[in-house]
């Protein structure tokens, strides 16, 4: 086919067609550097989301890191980074965090998160109670939450952790956390949460639902599973979104690339790919 | 006798129909009859055809009759007053009346219809429009009138020389469409899922996609049914087909550490490479098979002390290296520790990367930390020697379709150019001068050229623009 001529008419030709919509316009007119730190549970999105931003707008280049939600608000205080990405809004006061004032959230996803525990407890189910007298070491035995004759383990995530943040406030309706102990186990990410849950028998602990596996068993809460579907129709409370902090209302190319997390084609695309679940999907 | 049916369909009932409208009519086609009646070229959903037209007080008016056949569009006449419809809208003229009725509403000409010689004429403009269709004019004088065209697309593949795949973004989901790019026509796919990709196959009969569970199907164009292929539900973030369209290709995990392949016709999964390193993207597997190139992003580094007051801020970011890098892996379980090749080691951010078919070299387009650097097309090869090829213009998109490599890039002043470069020999051609306002090329060898302006996607049908999305 003789389609691919040099056509000197061709700039005029769509030039001149009636325009629709105006809000597309060129590719590559927009500059900048973004650099997002903070939460880890967010690090895959943002860099998917990084990826995909840069065949729009070439020119903007995005470097992401993360090592924790709290070091994502710190970063941007600091000015060290523009977004810091966190699993709370860090703009109010959550357990164990004062709010950073100044700070703009920005809403990016929602994370669901699960109680679980490792395959051999016979439990499937907790109350809001029972999950706040085992995690503050009240009850240490499964017996006495319907459970076989074995002890506890408990296993939390560090202090800092977004995910922990979460669970204090949603699972356990903000009620402490014991803190140590021989049957307490702390660790410092999901992938380390997850491997000791999977093996620790009598174990109990707390991960993203995206991080659940087949390898462990996630308990219901107050008769409710931890699933997308029962997040998206209000009856598992255990869920947060996930945030990009700004400091003040965020411009130029961090406004372009937090607006393009935020569209449709990305939140209904590579965001559900990932197993987040739309900001939209909430009402 | 046609008209006492009623009855829908005849263009020929119409013709019959208002020249019986009687005396009235009569004294008006004796003084239209002034008029010069002559055959205009039009591309009428999106085929060229003449149509008897005349002009008068700045309006051109056409026979509806003609126009109407080559529209698809439906016509009555009942008690001297004409229906027209199409995809759903409905028009009633009634001869030397300006008035018109557009979906129930009145609406008004400039020139009323007019009957000459018995064949009856209306704006038309006016009436492409009231009936929900297309009047574009481009400037090389074509008139593009089209009956339906698909709003609203984000997005388009091609799937053969013939048919293209459009992709609507709505709050609910995607919705995708099969479009005949001559005509226009198009067609939903029913796609029950909620689906996060869609993937054709070089051969242009299927394409891939998960749903949100992870699943992965693949819809056959020629039945529009969907098979799903494989139950697995881990989180795969590429999908690549092989060159021949027999095999899948995907980055596995959320962090899209493991490549991994699907064979579609049994389900079996396997891993080709799993070397623990995360963050790999742009996948792509060299025609036999043999050879799998990828980027890595590597995170920043940061360091914080977990154990001092949260209001001191110790965070130290460093983002040196984190820069995407590319890797080749040679597929053969013969090699002894067989480890992927890091290709690239430069400081630039690399967009747009394509590998070679035969898997030799991966070409991207390099953008510079300098914002006064031009961007430009570098090919990197698997001995890891690089060569930049094109650095006449700063490189804004670049697409790669049998062999070639397309690049969209600045112009001269407020247009942009399009240039097709040999990776062999290094020659860059132009081959278009384009508004500014163009955001995307789409090319695929053997299909028209497309470009999305302003929203909406154009195909250089024969040298000149045909607008195919509204």
């Amino acid at each position: 086919m003789k389609l691919f001529k040099s056509l000197s008419v061709a700039a005029m030709a769509i030039a001149l067609v009636a325009s629709s919509i105006s809000s597309v316009g060129a590719a590559s007119s927009l500059k900048g550097k973004i650099v997002i730190n903070g939460s880890s549970a967010l690090l895959p999105l943002t860099l998917q989301a990084a990826n995909e931003f840069k065949k729009l707008n070439p020119k903007v280049k995005i470097s992401a890191s993360a090592a924790g939600s709290i070091t994502g608000p710190q970063s941007v205080r600091k000015g060290i980074a523009d977004i810091g990405a966190v699993d709370w809004d860090a703009s109010t006061d959550v357990p164990g965090f004062k709010k950073f004032d100044g700070q703009v959230a920005n809403k990016v996803a929602v994370i669901p998160f699960a109680a679980v525990a490792n395959k051999n407890v016979g439990v499937s189910n907790l109350t809001t109670k029972q999950l706040q007298d085992i995690f503050s070491g009240k009850v240490t035995n499964w017996k006495d939450v319907g459970g076989s004759d074995a002890s506890i383990i408990v296993v939390n995530r560090a202090f800092g952790s977004g995910t922990r943040v979460n669970f204090q406030m949603k699972a356990l309706a903000g009620s402490e956390f014991l803190s140590k102990g021989s049957n307490y186990k702390e660790v410092k990410s999901s992938g380390d949460m997850k491997t000791a849950i999977e093996t620790t028998p009598n174990a109990i602990g707390y991960i993203d639902l995206v991080y659940v596996t087949s390898n462990m068993k996630a308990l219901q809460i107050n008769g409710v599973a931890p699933s997308e579907a029962n997040v998206i129709n209000g009856t598992y409370k255990v869920w947060g979104f996930g945030y990009f902090m700004t400091k003040g209302k965020p411009e130029g190319a961090v406004k372009a690339f937090i607006e393009y997390i935020q569209s449709v084609k990305f939140q209904n695309g590579s965001l559900k790919k990932l197993k987040f679940i739309p900001i939209s999907a909430i009402k | 006798m046609l008209l006492k049916k009623a009855s829908i369909v005849s263009v020929l009932a119409l013709a019959v129909g208002v020249s019986a409208v009687g005396a009235a009519s009569a004294a008006t086609v004796t003084k239209a009859s002034a008029v010069q009646v002559t055959n205009s070229t039009y591309t009428v959903n999106g085929i060229a055809v003449n149509l008897a037209t005349f002009f008068e007080k700045g309006r051109t008016l056409v026979s509806l009759r003609d126009l109407s056949t080559k529209l698809g569009v439906k016509l009555q006449a009942t008690k001297g007053v004409i229906t027209a419809t199409l995809k759903g809208h409905t028009v009633e003229l009634t001869a030397n009346s300006t008035l018109i009725k557009v979906d129930g509403a009145e609406q008004k000409l400039t020139v009323p219809v007019k009957s000459v010689k018995g064949v009856t004429y209306v704006e038309l403009k006016t009436f492409v429009q009231a009936l929900g269709g297309q009047f574009a004019k481009d400037a090389s004088g074509t008139i593009w009138i089209d009956a339906d065209l698909l709003g609203n697309v984000d997005r388009i593949q091609w799937v053969d020389s013939a048919k293209f795949i459009a992709t609507q973004e709505t709050e609910t989901g995607r919705l995708d469409y099969l479009v005949d790019a001559q005509t226009a026509s198009y067609e939903q796919l029913r796609i029950l899922e909620e689906i996060s990709d869609f993937v054709i196959a070089p051969n242009g009969a299927k394409a891939a996609y998960t749903n949100n569970a992870g699943e992965v199907f693949v819809i056959d164009f020629a039945t529009k049914l969907s098979t799903k292929v494989s139950e697995d539900t881990s989180i795969k973030p590429e999908l690549v087909w092989s060159s021949d369209s027999s095999i899948i290709y995907f980055l596995q995990g959320d962090k899209g550490s493991v490549v991994a392949k699907l064979d579609p016709a049994t389900g079996t999964i396997s891993k080709v490479l799993e070397d623990k390193v995360d963050y790999k993207a742009n996948l792509d597997v060299s025609a036999d098979g043999k050879t799998v190139t990828y980027t890595v992003t590597k995170p920043g580094a940061v360091v914080a002390d977990a154990n001092l007051p949260v209001e001191s801020d110790d965070v130290a970011i460093d983002m040196k290296g984190t820069e995407p890098q590319i890797f080749a892996y040679t597929v053969d379980p013969s090699i002894k520790d067989n480890k992927p090749a890091q290709l690239s080691t430069t400081a630039d951010d690399k967009v747009f990367i394509h590998a070679a078919a035969d898997g030799s070299s991966v070409g991207y387009v390099s953008v510079s930390s300098e914002d006064e650097v031009k961007s430009t097309l570098v090919i990197v090869s698997n001995d890891k020697t690089s060569k930049t090829l094109f650095t006449e213009k700063d490189v804004y998109q670049a697409v790669v379709s049998g062999g070639k490599w397309y690049l969209l890039t600045e112009g001269n002043g407020s247009n942009q150019f399009v240039y097709e470069v040999d990776p062999a020999t290094g020659a860059a051609k132009q081959l278009y001068t384009l508004s500014d306002t163009v955001s995307e090329i789409i090319v695929k060898s053997g299909s028209p050229f497309a470009v999305v302006n302003e929203g909406r996607v154009f195909l250089d049908i024969n040298g000149q623009w045909k607008p195919t999305t509204k």
